[in-house]
This record gives C-alpha cells, structure tokens and sequence, in this order.
C-alpha cells in the first residue's frame, strides 16, 4: 500500500498539470477562420511579430496581421514618413527603390544621345 | 600590313564619331516658389512623341520618381535610364547648369527636351518647360510653368 502512494500522487501531479496547461492556453483556430478579432491591434504591441530586420522588405508590413488588412510597421520610421507624404514606391514599378549610379560614378547610359565616354559637367549656383 | 589596315578604319570609323559631339549647355532657372528642392526629369523624344533617352536626373531618390509622370510613363521609372547622368535636387531660386557632350544629330531632327518637375508637398509638373531642340532656339531663354522659371540651351 506505502508503495503505491507515490504513484498516485505523481498520477494527480501530472493530471492536474495537463488539464491545467489546457485550459490556459489560447484557442486561436476558431477565431483567424473567419472573422477579425476585436482585440487585434491590442494584440500587436504586447507580442510583437518580427518576420525580419529588413526595411526593404515590404511584405514584412503585412506580417502577421497582414491577413486582416492591417498594417504593422516594425520600426519602418522611414516607410512611414513616406506614407504620409504619399511617395511610396508604387506596385509594379521597374527599378524603383534602387538608387541610379550618381553623375560621374559611371558612364552616361548608352542611348544614343551622349558621346562615348563623356562625363556629365554640373553646377548650381 | 592587316593590322594597319584594321587600325586605319577604326580609326576612320571613331573620329567622325566623336567630331559630331558637342559640349551642350543647359541652364535652368528655378522661380522662387519657396519649397523644397525641386527633382527634376530631363528627357528627349523624337518627332512622334516616342522616348528617345534621359539627358539628366535631379534628386536622387527613385522612389520619388513616379512624381515625374511624363519621365515615368515613358520609362517605368527605370532607374538604369538615368545612371550616371543623376545629381541633386534643385532649390528654389538657385540656377542648375549641365554641361553635356551630345550627339550634334539631336539637333534638327524633330528632337523634342522635356523636363518634368515635383516638389515634395507641392506639385508636380508634367512637362514644366519643354523646348524642340532645334538650331534656332539655342541660347534663347524658354519660360517654364511653374517650378521652373526657364531654361536655356545652348553650345
């Protein structure tokens, strides 16, 4: 009888530590299946979801809430200066976001216009 | 005797080349319009309307490009349209000059400088001045709508 004791105590033990973990956790399915938490954005700043460190990354502002049309931006201070002032780099643009070689760094682009091997002359005054 | 030969006609075939270039001067005039600096989009098309090539980019910043819409419909915003031939903004007031060896066939032939114009929390200015790049306006002052106040080609 001493004997079994201890395994009955260990049997309640980790009963009662499962079903507790259990009910704590948070059931998350049932609620991205169909509509928007209320609480979504009040979600963001206690669990911050860091995708990448990448600011030129633009798929990192969806992130995790991106699903729900919400847009976090995790330190893009820059983004969103630019998104005040409407200046974003708009979708399907060639090139856009990529500085160009500044006047002097390379040669004037071969389209015709520049002599070979010129080198741009400028001034502001 | 081949390589001489080979060396007379590349020789023959590179200085009338180079003697149809010319240093070509651009002076622009900026109004006093009393904002930020101005980006700037120099471009050419021919006699159709049709994008030849970009001649001059100021401001630096490719995002800001799409604000240049004649410069941007005909390039996509390209960026590669305008390495090596982009420095800064442009201030209000201050007068920004160009010196570039051009091909002297951008004369007369239906050639057509537009330059596009945008000023963060201002406007932005589709073809702001343009000039047909003729013998006969060289050196004679074009006025600009708004951003800039004229510009002026000459050699």
């Amino acid at each position: 009888m001493k004997s079994s004791l201890p395994l009955i105590a260990l049997a309640v033990l980790l009963s009662s530590t499962v079903v507790g973990a259990l009910s704590a956790a948070p059931i998350d399915a049932p609620r991205f299946a169909g509509t928007v938490p209320a609480d979504a954005a009040q979600i963001a700043p206690a669990q911050p979801v860091q995708l990448a460190g990448n600011d030129h990354d633009d798929d990192d502002d969806d992130g995790f809430f991106g699903w729900f049309g919400h847009h976090g931006h995790h330190g893009h201070h820059d983004d969103d200066d630019d998104d005040r002032r409407g200046r974003n780099c708009p979708p399907g643009a060639t090139g856009c976001g990529a500085a160009p070689a500044a006047a002097g760094t390379v040669a004037p682009p071969a389209n015709g216009l520049f002599a070979p091997g010129s080198k741009p002359q400028v001034q502001t005054n | 005797m081949k390589p001489f030969h080979t060396a007379l006609a590349l020789s023959t075939a590179l200085v009338p080349g180079m003697a149809l270039a010319t240093p070509v001067t651009f002076t622009t005039q900026m109004s006093a319009y009393g904002g930020d600096g101005a980006y700037l989009a120099y471009y050419v098309t021919d006699a159709s309307g049709g994008y030849v090539g970009s001649l001059w980019m100021a401001g630096g910043k490719a995002k800001y490009y799409s604000h240049l819409g004649g410069w941007y419909a005909a390039t996509g915003g390209n960026t590669a349209q305008v390495d090596g031939i982009t420095g800064a903004s442009v201030g209000a007031g201050r007068e920004l000059t160009i010196t570039l060896d051009l091909a002297d066939t951008l004369f007369d032939q239906g050639y057509v400088l537009h330059v596009d114009s945008s000023v963060e929390k201002m406007s932005d200015v589709r073809d702001d001045v343009t000039i047909p790049l003729t013998s006969d306006n060289l050196g004679k002052p074009v006025a600009g709508k708004y951003f800039v106040q004229s510009l002026t080609v000459s050699k």
